[in-house]
């Protein structure tokens, strides 16, 4: 329940096989009236099948799909008069006019040709394709064909948009364009699922995020729900000059300062801390006596990649055995790394500190 | 659910989108609206012709005469190009270069008698199509000049016949008399048989078997005189010898007692002498001198012994005359034996002589069985023979009659004894005639496979195709439409083409329209749904493509189209019997050329919509997995 409302979608315990491969698994999701709901996952994790299985292009192997608290999950047809589907394969033809594909789409959801008429001329104003309704659609640029591909889906009004990659091989001002009219389109009373892997644009226009990895819901809530559960932590970002970051990181270790995790990445060094205003000040301290120039500053709360990258490589770690865990401690030991940075390392992929001690316990 | 009307409008809405589709191609819309113009006049144009032309020849003739130049001539006046070559091997040439379609070559003298002469044709197969068809002219025309020939060969034929019949009569009688020599010699040999077999010729009717029994009695009377001689000698010896035994003993004895007397005498004597010298007077009372009285008995004794040595001398004179006796015995008894034995060697010799006669007889005997039997066979040989020159003198006859009774002896007759000739069912003029129902099926086969599997494979390509799956249309909708895009299109090529070969060529289709239509229907769609199955099948458009063209290539390599299927291998000739290309072809014309019904052909229709139905099947199932690939 959000708020007060019952949710419009819920996906109960819902397993998909394909072939030999079980591709989801137990995957338990609400989605509410008129939100706008993120699926991130990477390649294979599992997001089109969810989307195709929500669709009915699917058929669930075990589990229900609940419509407004009915099973809907062999209702075929409902669902696909309750679903559109966007994609980013501008799934029309490309030898009707724009017009031509609307009213071709509409008719095979038999909607009555009045209301076809009307509702193409209303979607070709919606994306702004108006004015082009009498071109063939091949002739159509990559964000017009994007657009025009979902206007299709919204052809027989449906409840529910589902778009996988709707701004997947755009450009920023194309992306940013779609996403408008995503957010148009929610405006009209259409709840929205969106499939990306571009997890900023997910967590700047999505109301609710579900992360997906290898056919596993791992978490579903607000971009910032999810942020704070999983680091309550602010990243210090600094580009310094000429940029000898490793006697830099050695120099704040060296000082015991309140920083989680250290790292160097695309030539800048990245401490997560949870004294920002702190750290940030001794660590001036430290580039000036070490004769380094600041170049760059800025203090973030962790993206929701960070998140993501956190779930992921947890769920990887949970598959891994304590033994495999000793051995990744005692050859990152012989390496060189601290039993601290290790510990620190291990907390940060979502390591239990109880399993983290006992492996160093054994170790010792 | 969706309602019919809705469905429909679904389906029509499908179609227009997949003509819209189709025309705004323009290599698509060229193909489907001038392809059957472009295909129908091609096809008119080439096959509206009656036969054959601007045909080449080469010829090679060993040496030319009025026959080869005939054969020539005839080649020229039925417009074809003859090439004359020096050599066989450049004849031949001339065909494997392309340069002529056929070589004929002239061996030997074609009107002379010689044995050695024949026309050979070299040909091509590799152009199997053509090389019936000049084959076919060209033998016509030898052919003609051949059978002048022949006919000549047969008058030849019939004169010699002839000539057989009449030296056969005169030769009759020589065989008549044949076999009457023949039964005359049987008869004489069967006499000469029987007079033979009455002879007795053996050893018992000679009375050899009574003399032998004689002289067996005779030598066994001789070996009995000759043992009882025997017996008597040896008896009288036995008796000589105890004779001669007994006086032997006797003078032994007598000896002995002579001895003993003689003792005795000499005793006496001495006696005697003593006695003498005694004077006995004195002595009284004897009144006898003791020495006379002793040599009284000396002399007694003296004369006894005398006496008994004579008897001695008169039995040894006896012993002597017993040794003459035993000698004339045994030479009695020996020159008895020698006489029986000499009788005996002489009844020995006579048996064996007699043996031998016997023997002699008896083998005489065997070898008049043994002519007895060669001349029964020489009988029965001659029956056999006489047997066979009857059927000889039968047949001769009946050979005799029959070329007597001889009805046809017209050399024509003889060469062309049935007059074949060969009437058109149908009253055509051109080859389109025959071979439109095969046009019409290659132009309906090809355009549907192809046309449908290309719409298949360009939907299958086109994005909207997930789009549709998504959609609460039944899939076999999809299906619907393509098939209806597809027999409209095709359906309407078809009556092109039916219209501009009425209309152009003279080919009749109006008298049976509605049959001709509905087989178009039915044939188009067997192979639009195998088109779109392919399509279906098949994930590229090239492969898509090329199996349409590789499926209909099949279909047409397997039909009559190239070579007849009859003479396709036995197996394969079979299978091609149901090759829908073949079954649609013979419907069409039934349809076309013969103007039935429909229901004229209602065996090739039932097993077309047997096709239809399968072939619906196995599209849905291709359309499945299909569907599976695009999860």
């Amino acid at each position: 329940m959000q708020g007060n409302q019952p949710p419009l979608i819920s996906c109960q315990n819902v397993y998909k096989k394909l072939g030999m491969n079980l591709i989801l698994k137990n995957i338990n999701l609400d989605i509410y009236p008129n939100e706008i709901f993120g699926i991130i996952g990477v390649s294979g994790a599992g997001k089109t099948t969810l989307l195709r299985s929500l669709i009915g292009f699917y058929k669930i192997n075990h589990g229900t799909v609940l419509y407004q608290d009915k099973d809907i999950s062999k209702q075929t047809e409902l669902i696909r008069k309750i679903f559109g589907f966007g994609s980013q394969d501008n799934c029309f033809y490309e030898k009707l006019t724009l017009f031509e594909n609307l009213m071709y789409f509409g008719q095979l959801y038999a909607v009555p040709e009045k209301e076809r008429i009307q509702r193409a001329n209303e979607l070709l104003g919606l994306v702004g394709l108006a004015e082009d309704k009498n071109t063939l659609a091949k002739n159509l640029s990559g964000g017009m064909k994007r657009r025009l591909d979902l206007a299709c889906s919204l052809m027989h009004s449906p409840k529910i948009l589902i778009l996988d990659e709707p701004t997947a091989g755009l450009d920023p001002g194309l992306r940013k364009h779609m996403w408008d009219l995503i957010m148009k389109i929610n405006k009209t009373g259409t709840t929205v699922i969106v499939s990306s892997h571009l997890l900023s644009e997910i967590e700047h226009f999505c109301t609710r995020i579900g992360i997906i990895n290898h056919g596993e819901m791992l978490k579903v809530g607000p971009p910032n729900e999810l942020k704070d559960l999983y680091s309550r932590d602010e990243e210090i970002h600094l580009e310094t000059w000429p940029g000898n970051y490793k006697q830099i990181a050695d120099e704040i270790r060296k000082q015991r300062l309140p920083v989680n995790y250290l790292t160097v990445k695309e030539h800048k060094i990245i401490a997560y801390t949870p004294q920002a205003e702190f750290v940030l000040h001794k660590v001036l301290i430290i580039l000036e006596n070490m004769r380094e120039r600041l170049l760059d500053v800025s203090v973030d709360k962790p993206s929701l990649n960070e998140v993501f990258e956190a779930l992921t490589e947890k769920q990887r770690i949970k598959g891994i055995s304590e033994d495999k865990l000793i051995e990744y401690i005692k050859s990152a030991l012989k390496k060189g790394a601290t039993k601290d940075k290790i510990e620190q390392t291990l907390l940060h992929q979502g390591w239990p500190e109880d399993v983290i001690n006992g492996a160093m316990i054994k170790i010792s | 659910m969706i309602d019919t009307v809705t469905y429909s409008k679904i389906v029509y809405e499908m179609i227009k989108k997949n003509f819209r589709n189709i025309l705004r191609s323009k290599s698509s819309a060229l193909i489907i609206l001038l392809g059957p113009f472009l295909i129908i006049l091609l096809i008119g144009l080439a096959f509206n012709t009656t036969g054959l032309h601007n045909i080449k020849v080469s010829i090679y003739a060993e040496e030319t005469n009025d026959v080869f130049e005939e054969i020539v001539t005839s080649l020229k006046d039925n417009e074809f190009t003859v090439i004359d070559s020096t050599t066989e091997e450049e004849c031949i040439d001339f065909v494997k270069n392309g340069e002529a379609h056929i070589c004929i070559s002239f061996s030997g003298d074609l009107t002379s008698d010689e044995i050695e002469r024949k026309l050979t044709f070299h040909v091509d197969y590799s152009k199997v199509n053509l090389v019936f068809s000049i084959l076919n002219v060209i033998t016509h025309e030898v052919d003609s000049i051949a059978e002048d020939l022949s006919v000549e060969y047969t008058k030849l034929l019939i004169e010699q016949m002839d000539a057989t019949a009449q030296e056969i009569s005169e030769k009759s009688s020589t065989i008549t008399s044949l076999a009457n020599n023949a039964e005359q010699m049987q008869q004489n040999l069967e006499l000469l048989s029987a007079e033979l077999k009455s002879m007795q010729v053996d050893s018992d009717s000679f009375g050899l078997s009574d003399v032998e029994s004689q002289i067996a009695d005779s030598s066994s009377q001789i070996d009995e005189f000759g043992a009882i001689a025997e017996e008597t000698t040896e008896s009288g010896l036995a008796l000589l010898d105890e004779l001669e035994s007994y006086i032997t003993s006797f003078e032994t004895e007598l000896q002995t007692q002579i001895d003993t007397i003689e003792d005795f005498d000499d005793t006496v004597s001495s006696y005697a002498t003593l006695a003498c010298s005694f004077d006995f007077s004195s002595v009284d009372g004897l009144d006898f001198d003791p020495c006379d009285e002793l040599g009284e008995i000396e002399d007694s004794l003296d004369e006894a012994i005398s006496q008994a040595e004579s008897a001695g001398d008169d039995f040894d004179e006896i012993v002597s005359q017993l040794d003459d006796v035993r000698d004339d015995l045994d030479t009695a008894l020996e020159s008895q034996q020698e006489i029986l034995d000499a009788a005996s060697e002489n009844i020995e010799s006579l048996s064996a002589q007699l043996g031998e006669s016997a023997t002699k007889i008896d083998e005489l005997g065997n070898q008049r069985d043994s002519i007895v039997a060669d001349l029964d066979e020489m009988i029965s040989a001659l029956d056999e023979n006489l047997a066979t020159i009857d059927d000889i003198q039968t047949g001769i006859e009946e050979i005799s009659d029959n070329l007597a009774n001889a009805e046809i002896t017209d050399p024509e007759q003889i060469v062309n004894p049935i007059l074949t000739q060969i009437k058109p069912i149908l009253e055509s003029k051109s080859y389109l005639d025959y071979t439109m129902p095969a046009l019409l099926v290659l132009v309906v086969m090809f355009m549907s496979i192809l046309l449908s599997s290309t719409i298949v494979m360009t939907e299958k390509n086109t994005r909207a195709y997930f789009r549709n799956y998504i959609t609460p249309v039944p899939d076999v909708t999809f299906l619907l439409s393509i098939y209806l895009t597809n027999i409209i299109i095709v359906f309407i090529q078809g009556i092109i083409l039916l219209f501009i070969a009425q209309l152009a060529f003279g080919v009749s289709i109006f008298a049976n329209l509605i049959s001709i239509l509905i087989a178009l229907i039915l044939i188009s769609s067997i192979f639009i749904l195998l088109g779109m199955s392919i399509g279906y099948l098949f994930v590229s458009e090239e492969t898509g493509t090329l199996a349409s063209i590789s499926m209909a290539s099949i279909f047409l390599l397997f039909s009559s189209f190239l070579i007849p299927i009859e003479s396709l291998s036995e197996a394969i000739g079979a299978i091609a019997k149901y090759n829908p290309f073949v079954i649609s072809e013979s419907v069409l014309r039934q349809l076309l050329i013969f103007g039935n019904s429909i229901f004229a052909a209602m065996n090739d229709v039932m097993l077309l919509l047997f096709y239809l139905i399968i072939l619906s099947v196995i599209l849905y199932m291709c359309e499945m997995v299909d569907k599976r690939r695009l999860r």
